[in-house]
């Protein structure tokens, strides 16, 4: 195996060991240790407190903080984080524009399953293009971390389109448990990206985002006469790029990834940015001490 | 529209490849992306210049079609039809007030030969153009030609002259315009010359305004009865308008020493005379030089010759010596004759007598039948009437003379002895005056009866005494002391052509030198057994060059001369289209 294709290796020792120190810091930084001790939004019966709520008929009355009451005379109950069995949903992006960027997406993928796995979270993968394509079905344990990576270093760009809409909507149809969604793509849709956000959010996912951006995709240098052929369709026209187009695109792809920005704060959509020259421990890393994937 | 070069139309052939070459699909660099749907975008806000892109290569194509098609064009020498078909002739103005200018670039001269020189350019071969220099004679530089090169170098080969244009040099010009297959056309500064022109030459002036200060005639002589004392004559002309105030320097020529520095306040236009006499002079020269920085250098400088005085020694042995005496002492006072003071030391003898002993003599009156200088003496002819055999017309001994007005009573039937030029015959062919050789000796014979003729009361007398004096002395030639620019001399009566050295160039033998080169001249004429050397000055001396005279020349040529041609034009229209060519091409590949 070439230096390059062992660095590229999901299966490799040395992924793996840096897949491992993630984990511990992933442990650190969420507090669990057992089953089901990821952090949720929803409250429910764990034994971090999170809020007070009015009581309402119905609710539990051993929940009734009784101290609150007798100073205030109110009957208010404690609200705990739920600490649930979650499901992670993974979804990487593989269209063939994903090329450049397959790499890191694949090790983000790999670095987010194996956390899950760890934690005794139920983890499904699957790859985004025209398509959807299953990488791994719904599994939990650390018996599933081989299987998976394996699976993840197998994927290579497929299809002819990328179609996020097409994919979530296929996505819904296979899985209607609630879970944490994770897509992992560049966000260049044709189509738009968002219908396909629209729709997870509206499933009732905790939905996340990691943009990988390749530096090259950000800025345009050439010059002159050019034929552009699009790298999933082969689509193709001829330009003559001046100054003029050029400042036109910057603006054009700057637009839109603030349109991605702005769509997933509308949306509670937690979004980080990344580029495929950043090492994908640093980025995952850098998500953990921010307190995990913050919307 | 014609074509003088019309078989470089043959190349608009090249117009099919170029565009084959054109209709070649290039395909630009391919670039993959990710973005294309951001392009697409892009290029739908571009939907204004769609219509250009998609045109691009067949407006590309369409450039360098105009650019191929200009260049052939040009190339063929496109002209429009109603153009002149008439040679050229180009006639330049030599005369010295072109020189006039305040720098070497600007001076008239050098305005007319930048025209010039448009002209040709401008024709560039369509026609044919001769080059001509116009001074004191009409200058061919070249000959009818259509190569530019030929005719630029034929232009710089022209240079302002000492000499003013002559009537002569005018009238030629003129039979130039007579022409009618040819357009003269006179590039001339307008100034000193001829103000009448016939209307078919076409004027140009190139006058560069110049003030300008000169001296425009001047004269040397010694003083008569004053040893060592001579008189300088001078004029200025000035074309400054207000009065100007400058200095004549007046040095010796070889020695350059200043003998006398003459302030002179000199008023516009031709100022008066000035006579000044210089005292304790010996022969040799003066040079004038007037202290100024004005347009034209060559008329602030000039060189007198100042000659020793020729006396010539004269005896009279004659039956009635009153009136011979009396000549004599009359032109003693002059300096150029005196009574020698003995017959041995006389250069001339005057006589009425049949053979007087000596060299060179006058001889009136043939009375004695035997004489050497004439045989077959006969009776008187009745009212002998005066002519000049062709033989003998412009000689020296008739210079002053009026033969139609002089009266030859008591005339004898002779014959002259062998090798005599009759100057003056009757018509019946009795010679009146004549040059009789004999041996080394020398004659001049007037056949006449000074009483019956009245020839002692008549002004002849005088002026044959002193002029067969002059001439038997070899003396005739009385050169002035300077002479302008463009003089021809006329020296006769040596046996072998003078030799004449003008400044800074070789003897040359000649009985007529032409001077036109201002400065020192010398001339040395063979006399027997003796050289004697002569020397005058020749200076500019020209109150119209001077002057710098408005003739009130206009511009009469017409405007189809200048301008730019038509295929310059198209050249510069296929360089402007290339150029824009280039800008879409660099866009293209640079962006």
């Amino acid at each position: 195996m070439s230096e390059s294709s062992a660095a590229d290796s999901l299966t490799d020792p040395a992924f793996i060991q840096r897949l491992e120190s993630l984990f511990l810091l992933a442990r650190r930084v969420l507090g669990g240790t057992l089953q089901a001790d990821r952090k949720s939004r929803k409250k429910g019966t764990g034994i971090t407190f999170a809020d007070y709520a009015e009581y309402r008929l119905g609710d539990d009355y051993r929940a009734i903080d009784w101290r609150v009451f007798a100073r205030f005379d109110q009957l208010v109950i404690k609200l705990f984080e739920l600490e649930e069995d979650a499901t992670i949903y993974l979804l990487c992006d593989a269209s063939p524009s994903m090329e450049n960027k397959l790499t890191i997406a694949r090790q983000l993928t790999a670095a987010l399953g194996y956390i899950g796995l760890q934690c005794m979270d139920r983890v499904a993968i699957y790859s985004l293009a025209d398509h959807l394509q299953c990488i791994q079905e719904v599994g939990r344990g650390k018996g599933k971390v081989f299987s998976m990576l394996r699976s993840l270093e197998e994927l290579t760009p497929f299809g002819s389109d990328t179609d996020f809409t097409a994919c979530t909507k296929e996505f819904q149809a296979r899985h209607r448990k609630k879970g944490v969604v994770i897509a992992i793509s560049d966000f260049l849709f044709p189509s738009g990206f968002e219908n396909g956000l629209k729709r997870l959010s509206g499933l009732g996912h905790d939905v996340f985002a990691i943009q990988v951006q390749d530096p090259a995709d950000q800025v345009c240098d050439w010059k002159g006469d050019v034929e552009i052929q699009c790298s999933e369709t082969n689509a193709r026209e001829r330009l003559t790029i001046t100054r003029r187009e050029v400042e036109a695109y910057e603006t054009a792809i700057q637009n839109w990834n603030e349109n991605l920005a702005k769509e997933c704060a509308r949306r509670g959509i937690g979004l980080a940015t990344t580029s495929i020259e950043d090492e994908f421990d640093a980025v995952i890393q850098g998500i953990l001490r921010r307190g995990g994937l913050v919307a | 529209m014609t074509f003088l070069a019309p078989q470089f139309l043959w190349g608009l052939l090249g117009l099919l490849p170029l565009a084959l070459i054109y209709f070649l699909k290039v395909r630009p660099r391919r670039k993959k992306t990710n973005t294309y749907f951001l392009w697409e975008a892009i290029l739908q806000e571009k939907s204004a210049s769609a219509l250009f892109r998609k045109l691009r290569d067949v407006f590309s194509l369409l450039l360098m079609l105009l650019v191929f098609l200009a260049l052939i064009i040009s190339l063929a020498r496109p002209r429009f039809a109603q153009e002149d078909e008439r040679d050229v002739l180009l006639v330049l103005d030599l005369s010295p007030s072109m020189q006039a200018g305040t720098g070497e670039n600007s001076t008239s001269f050098a305005l007319a030969q930048r025209k010039g020189k448009e002209i040709v350019r401008a024709l560039d071969g369509s026609k044919r153009l001769a080059v001509i220099g116009l001074s004191d004679h009409l200058n061919f530089a070249s000959h009818l030609s259509d190569s530019p090169k030929d005719l630029l170098q034929a232009l710089d080969s022209l240079h302002p002259t000492a000499q003013p244009p002559t009537s002569t040099s005018f009238q030629q010009l003129n039979d130039l315009a007579n022409n009618e297959n040819a357009r003269v056309i006179f590039l001339t500064d307008g100034l000193g010359k001829a103000p009448e022109l016939p209307k078919s030459i076409e004027i140009i002036l190139t006058a560069s305004k110049a003030d300008n200060i000169g001296i425009c005639s001047a004269d040397l002589a010694w003083k008569m009865g004053q040893p060592g004392v001579a008189t300088l004559f001078f004029r200025c002309i000035s074309s400054f308008d207000t009065e100007q105030s400058v200095e004549l320097l007046v040095s010796a020529r070889e020695s350059e020493q200043l003998l006398r520095l003459i302030p002179l306040n000199l008023t516009p236009g031709l100022n008066d005379p000035q006579q000044i006499d210089l005292e304790n002079l010996s022969s040799g020269g003066l040079t004038l030089t007037l202290e100024t920085q004005d347009a034209l250098s060559e008329d602030n400088q000039l060189v007198l010759a100042l000659e020793e005085p020729q006396k010539i020694p004269v005896n009279v042995l004659a039956a009635e010596p009153y009136f011979f005496s009396r000549t004599v002492d009359a032109f003693a006072r002059g300096g150029d004759l005196y009574a020698a003071e003995s017959d041995d030391a006389a250069a001339i003898t005057l006589s009425d007598l049949a053979n007087p002993e000596t060299n060179r003599a006058l001889i009136l009156n043939p009375q004695t039948k035997k004489s050497p200088w004439w045989q077959d003496l006969g009776d008187p002819i009745p009212s002998p009437i005066a002519t000049i055999p062709p033989s003998a017309e412009n000689h020296p001994l008739l210079r002053h003379l009026e033969v139609e007005n002089m009266n030859f009573n008591g005339a004898r039937a002779l014959t002259p002895p062998d090798n005599s030029l009759v100057l003056i015959a009757s018509e019946d062919g009795v010679p009146l005056l004549y040059l009789a050789n004999r041996d080394d000796r020398q004659a001049i014979v007037a056949n006449l009866s000074p009483l019956e003729a009245d020839f002692f009361l008549s002004p002849w007398f005088p002026v044959l005494v002193y002029d067969s004096a002059r001439f038997l002395a070899g003396a005739e030639e009385a050169l002035h002391s300077v002479y302008p620019t463009g003089t021809i001399l006329k020296l006769t009566n040596t046996s072998t052509p003078p030799r004449w050295t003008a400044p800074a160039e070789k003897p040359v033998q000649t009985n007529t030198p032409r001077l036109n080169k201002p400065g020192f001249h010398q001339i040395e004429i063979d006399r027997e057994n003796a050289t004697s050397t002569r020397s005058f000055g020749v200076g500019l001396l020209n109150a119209n060059e001077s002057g710098l005279t408005d003739s009130k020349l206009s511009n009469t040529a017409s405007a189809t001369l200048g301008g730019t041609r038509l295929a310059w034009w198209l050249l510069l229209i296929g360089i402007l289209l290339t150029t824009l060519e280039s800008i879409l091409y660099h866009r293209r590949k640079l962006g």
